[in-house]
């Protein structure tokens, strides 16, 4: 599923300043593809990112994936749209604290009312090498754990766009590599669009593209 | 540096701080408004305890004194004294023209009555200590209570026949200030000069009337020191227990005991709305220390030690308390007032709103006190931080979580002192005590069960019941803190009107099958044979005629029986109690078989009639509460002076007696053929009565036997029914302040819980929910809690309900459908309000926080 950006503007106010964050920016990025945003602190990475989730409307502009204009998409379809097409992964995990691992893995195929919930979800954690780590609750995981379990998630309803943001940025750098490595291995072999946000160059450089956000504008940088 | 850090981040997180304010203050209202009215009683008892006794002293005797006992208190009172005597009895009356019949409390009078207080007229006249203005001595006349207007359609100038004399209605009383508070009058009030008593023949051998000797001290001054030294003389020289000396003071106290004992409850009720306010404060301050965990670990890092963190939440704990001392005082100027007036339609004392500085500080001792206790067991934990555990973020995110449940036991041992203090009584406070544990216990017992109950629904339905369920049993702290919040209000709110209801329905029941019509006392002996044959031709059968006779126990076991000093300052409500059940006189009677109101509970029935031939001494039987009172038990040998003989029983059995009954019923009742001989009236009940017989009895005891006295149970019950339901008013106002807490307390904990879980509710949305989907859920999870919560606290009230009917009130229990149904409905309604208040922000935000931590 590819995804277009075209003419993208966001800004925010600041008091009574109003600041450009996302100037006019246009990318394209095609399906099955892994494009790394970098870009330094407050550069806008993240409100890229809850733009192209459709969690914020642009000011100009529009979002396709695969044609279908997410700008001109009213709350509920984009809700519904979110659902069925997207996925995310958190830098904090961001795990709910009262389910177990494979609960919180299960929640989006319930969610959405699939079928096979409790099998999918064990196959795609063991296939995270965490199938001893079942019915533990977050707070009885590792943070390398933590992530893995928010990547199966991620991927357990089959995303045709994955968007993660600094996914490796609370890990030690070992284990964020180790689980980073599984996250590219799963990612390419489902053949999902992935959009993700680092502030790691080595990290950006394992991805098949790199996109800098710099000023407000996208623009393409070599490894 | 500490002071500053308090204040400071006290104000960051001044919402949380602002409903922990709130929550504290409600806990406060209720013991305000109770220390309010303690004073307003104390001050009006301080103030009018002379004008209640219409004297500085008062000897009385429910019989007529002795030579040697009046030569004893001349000797002693006489010089120090003038004096008044005052008799007081019940008597019919007989309107002449209207010749209607009703009982009165007749009050004969002499010229000097009253030493103190006043009579006001309908004329506008007024009898106090005028001495131009003075009761009409000479010619026979009576002052009534205007009830009798009512009830015996007497006028001014009217006449009312008492015993033998025609009385006229010369005046209507408009205020008696001796009048004090009584759950139910039994008759109202006539005062007759003391010259025309005699000849109204209506005291007789045997009868029921109360003689006071009334003094006034010729040295105004004399301290109460001196009164209570004169009291304690007079005590001993008049060693019969039957024999009454009060002080004003003491007959001020007693005139207002069960408004007190009504305090005393009602001070309980208000220590449950503290405690659950403290509770509710308790939760939402682990919630802040949880939160400050991390800033915690920092600052012991910066070098801070755990010793000025402990200070710093302390302070800040002691800071919040008195902060929430401004809206509860607030309130409580609202509040009091609207108790005062329930009390009053109930009294016709005039109590005045008085909220002195002592009750402010006193509740702002209780309430930090209770507050710090209840925290500081946290701060003791907070010794185990180490600042190293900013390593471990986790750990950190875990919260505060209590280790030693033991660090409650100072705060266990406050809350019994606080419950015996404030019920006066041991006894009273130890079981609320116990039953506060108890029910707590349960609760959270009962809880825990609906939690696993609800466990079973985690695989069941849409996943929107799945995840409530599984939030509400994971988090079982949470879910277990409101569930007994609002177990514990729901039962207060229902446990009221369960007893209320059941009582009235066992009355309206007993009146229409097993309660008297009519109460006849003071039947003389040769009146008796008169009376049975001319209701049995009246076809209304005189039924449960009972002997009665005056005696006055003198040794139990061999030792004298000797009364408790009387000008005691008690500190219970037990001892007052004991003192005042020692010292009286008793009223005995002699039967074989019981009525159908009691039964034998210990030992065996009585072998049969007694046989004075023989060497064994005659038993008796006696009332368990009574005799667990008086520290009686099975085969004690009493000695009783019978009419100046004396007799020696063993005690044979204990009974229950159902009271409310109205049968006549005895605390001690003899064999049958051991003082039968012994001088006695009687007493006897007419049953299924309506109004125009028991008029015609009236009428005809009235004419005929004027010294016989009947008693309208019906209207009696009707009084006392009428009296409780407005009383408890006052009840129900305090368990709806239990109620508003626990609401409140729901507020904090639900808003808190979803603002924690704001994370939680936007990962949600992100994962395809829809807002409805998240308003279905939190409103599945809280009302579900809440619902359970309020049914299990009903279900526990009609559990205590009918424990406490029948154990004190030997009453059957009836189910009251409205107040289950106010508060189901009640919760329902406040928990879908809350909820929606508490979810709304957040369910309708764009979940971009959960991007924004990273940005």
């Amino acid at each position: 599923m590819s995804l277009q950006i075209s003419e993208l503007k966001k800004s925010f106010f600041q008091g009574a300043q109003q600041i450009q964050i996302l100037k006019s920016l246009n990318a394209e990025i095609h399906e099955g593809e892994i494009v790394a945003i970098v870009g330094r602190s407050g550069s806008g990475k993240s409100t890229l990112l809850s733009l192209l989730a459709g969690l914020e409307r642009p000011d100009h502009g529009e979002i396709k994936i695969n044609g279908q204009n997410m700008t001109a998409m009213d709350e509920n379809q984009i809700t519904k749209f979110r659902a069925e097409n997207l996925s995310f992964v958190f830098q904090q995990y961001h795990l709910i604290s009262h389910l177990t691992a494979l609960e919180n893995v299960m929640m989006p195929l319930e969610i959405l009312k699939q079928k096979d919930i409790q099998v999918r979800a064990e196959k795609l954690l063991t296939e995270l090498g965490l199938g001893h780590r079942l019915d533990h609750f977050p707070h009885q995981l590792s943070g390398g754990e933590s992530q893995r379990v928010a990547i199966a998630r991620a991927l357990i309803t089959e995303p045709k766009v994955l968007l993660a943001d600094e996914p490796s940025g609370n890990l030690d750098s070992e284990t964020g590599d180790s689980v980073m490595d599984l996250f590219f291995d799963l990612v390419k072999r489902k053949k999902m669009t992935t959009v993700l946000v680092t502030h790691s160059e080595s990290l950006a450089n394992k991805c098949q593209r790199k996109l800098r956000l710099q000023n407000g504008i996208l623009q393409e940088s070599v490894h | 540096m500490i002071f500053k850090l308090a204040l400071r981040e006290l104000f960051r997180h001044r919402a949380l701080n602002f409903i922990l304010i709130l929550n504290l203050s409600l806990g406060l209202i209720g013991f305000l408004s109770i220390e309010a009215f303690k004073t307003s009683i104390e001050n009006f008892i301080q103030n009018n305890s002379k004008q209640i006794l219409s004297a500085d002293l008062a000897v009385s005797v429910r019989r007529s004194f002795t030579e040697p006992e009046n030569a004893l208190i001349r000797q002693t009172l006489d010089p120090v004294s003038e004096k008044s005597i005052l008799y007081d009895f019940f008597a019919m009356g007989s309107s002449v023209p209207a010749g209607v019949s009703k009982l009165l409390l007749i009050k004969a009078i002499d010229d000097r009555y009253p030493f103190y207080g006043s009579l006001k007229l309908s004329s506008g006249k007024e009898l106090n200590q005028d001495p131009s203005f003075r009761f009409p001595q000479d010619r026979p006349i009576l002052w009534a209570y205007p009830e009798v207007q009512y009830y015996l359609k007497a006028q001014i100038g009217d006449r009312i026949k008492l015993g033998n004399v025609e009385f006229e209605v010369a005046e209507y009383i408009t205020k008696d200030a001796s009048q004090t508070f009584r759950l139910a009058n039994l008759a109202p009030r006539v005062f007759i000069s003391q010259k025309w008593l005699e000849k109204t023949g209506l005291i007789q051998f045997g009868s029921t009337f109360s003689v006071s000797q009334l003094f006034k001290f010729k040295d105004s001054s004399m301290n109460q020191k001196a009164i209570d030294e004169i009291v304690v003389q007079l005590e001993k020289q008049l060693p019969d227990p039957g024999i009454q000396i009060e002080s004003s003071e003491s007959a001020g106290k007693s005139s207002l005991r069960q408004l007190q004992y009504l305090t005393d409850y009602l001070g309980l009720s208000s220590l449950i709305v503290l405690l659950l306010s403290s509770l509710g404060g308790l939760y939402l301050f682990r919630l802040y220390l949880s939160k400050k965990l991390k800033d915690m670990a920092i600052e012991r890092v910066l070098g801070i030690t755990t010793f000025e963190i402990q200070k710093i939440y302390l302070l800040q704990s002691f800071i919040l308390s008195s902060l929430a001392l401004i809206p509860a005082l607030l309130c409580t100027v609202l509040f009091l007032p609207l108790m005062i007036q329930l009390i009053q339609q109930v009294t016709p004392i005039n109590l005045k709103a008085t909220l002195t500085v002592s009750s402010v500080i006193m509740a702002f001792s209780l309430s930090t006190l209770i507050h710090l206790l209840m925290v500081a067991p946290y701060l003791y934990e907070l010794q185990k931080l180490k600042p190293n555990q900013l390593f471990q973020e986790q750990r950190l995110q875990q919260g505060f979580h209590l280790q030693n449940p033991f660090l409650y036991a100072p705060l266990l041992i406050a809350i019994y002192g606080l419950c015996i203090w404030t019920s006066h009584s041991f006894k009273i406070g130890g079981i609320f005590f116990a039953t506060l544990i108890a029910v707590s216990c349960l609760f959270v017992g009962l809880g825990w069960l609906c939690l696993q109950a609800l466990r079973l629904l985690q695989n069941k339905g849409p996943w929107q019941i799945r995840f409530s369920m599984k939030g509400l049993y994971r988090k079982k702290e949470q879910s277990l803190t409101l569930f007994a919040v609002l177990c514990l209000s729901s039962l207060l709110l229902n446990l009221l009107p369960q007893i209320k209801t059941s009582l009235k329905k066992d009355f309206e029941i007993s009146q229409d099958k097993k309660i008297p019509s009519l109460f006849l006392f003071d039947i003389q002996d040769e009146q008796l044979p008169e009376l049975i044959k001319d209701f049995k031709s009246l076809e209304m059968p005189l039924q449960n005629i009972t002997p009665m006779v005056r005696a006055r126990l003198l040794q139990v076991n061999g030792k004298n029986f000797e009364k408790v000093n009387s000008s005691n300052n008690y500190q219970t409500r037990e001892e007052e109690q004991d003192a005042r059940f020692r010292n009286r006189g008793l009223n005995l009677t002699f039967r074989g078989e019981l009525l159908e109101s009691e039964e034998i509970i210990s030992g065996p029935p009585f072998p049969g009639p007694y046989k004075s031939d023989g060497p064994e001494k005659p038993f008796v039987s006696i009332e368990k509460s009574y005799a667990d009172r008086m520290g009686f038990k099975i085969h004690d040998r009493l000695i009783f002076d019978i009419q100046g003989l004396e007799i020696e029983a063993e005690v044979l059995n204990f009974r229950r007696i159902k009271w409310n009954s109205f049968q006549p019923n005895f605390l001690i009742s003899f064999q049958p053929g051991a003082i039968d001989e012994a001088p006695k009236t009687y007493i006897a009940t007419l049953k299924s009565l309506d109004e125009v017989q028991k008029q015609k009895v009236m009428s005809y005891l009235s004419d005929k036997f004027p010294n016989v006295s009947s008693l309208d149970v019906g209207r009696t019950v009707d009084e006392i029914l009428t009296t409780s339901e407005k009383m408890s008013w006052s009840l129900e106002l305090m368990s709806a302040l239990a109620l508003i807490t626990g609401m409140l307390i729901l507020y904090s904990i639900i808003q808190n819980q979803i603002r924690s879980r704001q994370w939680e509710l936007n990962l949600l949305k992100i994962l395809g929910s829809s807002g409805k989907d998240l308003n279905e859920s939190l409103f599945f999870e809280f009302i579900t809690i809440s619902l359970l919560a309020s049914l299990l606290g009903i279900a526990i009230s009609v559990l205590v309900s009918t424990f406490l009917l029948n154990q004190l009130f030997d009453s059957v229990w009836s189910f009251d459908w409205k107040a289950p149904l106010i508060t189901v409905t009640m919760t329902l309604v406040m928990g879908v309000i809350i909820v929606y208040l508490a979810s709304r922000k957040v369910v309708q935000e764009k979940p971009l926080v959960l991007l924004r931590e990273s940005e």
